[in-house]
């Protein structure tokens, strides 16, 4: 894709996020436009006062003014990516996870590995459990008692 | 009478000597291997992310043995105690609930094959050390792993021959290094038969998964069913999920008989030679799924029941697995005797069950190929082993 169409395509995709309203859009203009107004009057001779005299540079200047502000607004609030729907999966438990049913499916969608995967989420939402084994080492934890 | 008295009071006391000496309190290892698996997986260290895939990378042959991996052995060090003294035992009971039909658990499951993935760890560290016979035992290990694993169910069925699978390619892989040694091969060759001769059954497991389905196709469990069934894609219509929903007493009873019915003409096709056997089994899948449309009864059996066609492959591959492992542990000491590998296969060695035929064996640069003379059909390709002699 090329880099105009990246933009076209990148604005189309987070436009519902920037919200614009009549009044909004009116106060955005005029700001720019009291903008404008104080750089020129400020008299600064560059190439910006040159091109923007004429109203059409205005307006033109102006909308860049405005695509810049959703864009800050849109890098500033990132969109959420909502994961696809597909299916609706009710959220199971550790011991539901590995019950024989559970697993069989896990093997239907994905083999052996996705079985692993299923029993492996389901040990790490099961928690922690002893690291110590020998009697010894559970008497240093216990500071000797 | 005195005398009869005095003798009752000598053997009394003797036979309560005898008793206490080998009383059940100071009796180790236990005699039912589960004990010592769960205690296993109680303190199994679980790996970081990183130390998991070097394990995953260190079994395909991508890495060899760094400290990390060692470092995690040494962490679990007393699971490989636990889990090589229950492989020793002889009986294994993992205390399953199957009046609770498909909603048993079955923790177990991926801790042994964690446990195992330690144990090819250990054997390619000690096979790199020089200690062939050690870590062919890991590799032993699993084997008898795999059979306590069991085959109640169909999943634990799927697990142990995961396992074997697991055990041979890392033997293979031993084997390609160990020099000629008759004895460490004599002795590999006559526990690989013992372990086959007691190995689990897929028809043992098909008449159980029977059962436990059997229990499960009621009213009251439809509702775990159906959750269960949303999650694989293969599930069920929305049409047929309506109609099981709302089934009753005679509908389920009905669907319990097709099930039976189903199961009853799979032991039978698995009797036949592998082509036959898989022709067999994918008619009668298709023809659960095509009645499933007109046939309230075959709803369930077409969405419960398993890829049996890939079950009947992945268990033909694993006993062929077996059979190659067998036949090149004879051409291995064949090689011993005689300081060089056979020209042709030696006549009697163990056969290729995808076709039936002895295996098509062919010497290479690096060793020798065992090849399967017909076609793995879900694959449709053919398949070879392949065994490196050390130079």
């Amino acid at each position: 894709m090329k880099p105009a169409k990246n933009i076209e395509e990148f604005v189309k995709l987070e436009k519902p996020d920037v919200k614009t309203g009549g009044t909004m859009d009116e106060r955005t203009l005029d700001d720019s436009f009291a903008a404008m107004d104080e750089t020129i009057r400020a008299g600064r001779p560059n190439a910006a006062w040159i091109i923007l005299r004429s109203r059409a540079a205005k307006l033109a200047a102006a909308a860049v003014i405005i695509v810049g502000v959703g864009l800050m607004m849109v890098y500033r609030n990132p969109t959420v990516q909502q994961p696809p729907q597909q299916t609706v999966s009710v959220a199971k438990s550790p011991a539901e996870m590995l019950t024989a049913m559970s697993l069989n499916m896990a093997w239907r969608r994905g083999g052996i590995e996705a079985m692993d995967e299923q029993s492996s989420k389901a040990f790490k939402m099961l928690g922690s459990k002893p690291a110590k084994a020998t009697i010894e080492e559970l008497r240093v934890e216990l500071n000797g008692v | 009478m005195k005398t009869v008295n005095q003798k009752s009071l000598i053997l009394t006391c003797i036979s309560v000597i005898l008793i206490t000496s080998v009383s059940p309190a100071i009796a180790y290892p236990p005699d039912n291997a589960a004990v010592l698996y769960y205690k296993a997986f109680l303190i199994l260290k679980e790996p970081s992310e990183d130390v998991k895939k070097m394990m995953a990378d260190l079994r395909d042959g991508k890495i060899k043995p760094n400290d990390e991996i060692r470092q995690y052995l040494q962490d679990n060090r007393y699971v490989i105690e636990f889990v090589e003294t229950a492989a020793g035992v002889r009986d294994c009971d993992w205390g399953y609930d199957i009046s609770k039909g498909f909603d048993v658990m079955l923790p177990e499951l991926s801790k042994i094959r964690m446990t195992a993935f330690l144990l090819t760890a250990k054997a390619q560290i000690l096979s790199e050390e020089g200690d062939y016979k050690a870590a062919l035992g890991k590799c032993l290990t699993i084997h008898r792993m795999a059979r306590h694993v069991g085959d109640r169910l169909l999943i634990s069925n799927l697990v142990g021959i995961a396992l074997n699978a697991l055990a041979n390619k890392h033997i293979g892989e031993i084997l390609s290094q160990v020099p000629d040694d008759i004895e460490t091969l004599t002795s590999l060759k006559n526990q690989i038969y013992d372990i086959t001769s007691r190995a689990n059954s897929l028809k043992a497991a098909m008449s159980s998964e029977r059962e436990i389905a059997l229990q499960q196709i009621r009213k009251e469990n439809i509702g775990t069913i159906l959750d269960s069934l949303g999650d694989v894609p293969d599930g069920m219509s929305k049409e047929s999920i309506e109609k099981v929903r709302n089934g009753d007493e005679e509908f389920f009873r009905a669907s319990r008989e097709y099930y039976s019915n189903l199961v009853t003409s799979v032991l039978v096709a698995l009797d036949l030679p592998y082509p036959e056997s898989h022709k067999q089994l994918k008619q009668l899948s298709e023809k659960a799924e095509k009645q499933a449309a007109d046939n309230p009864a075959a709803i369930l059996s077409a969405a419960l029941w398993p890829a049996v066609t890939r079950i009947c492959t992945l268990d033909v591959r694993a006993r062929t697995h077996f059979n190659a492992l067998k036949a090149a542990i004879d051409i291995y000491i064949v090689r011993a005797k005689t300081g060089r590998l056979p020209d042709t296969l030696p006549a009697g060695l163990p056969r290729d069950l995808f076709s039936g035929k002895d295996f098509e064996y062919e010497k290479t640069k690096d060793g020798f190929v065992l090849s399967f003379q017909s076609k793995d059909l879900d694959k449709d390709e053919i398949s070879k082993y392949e065994f490196k002699v050390s130079k």
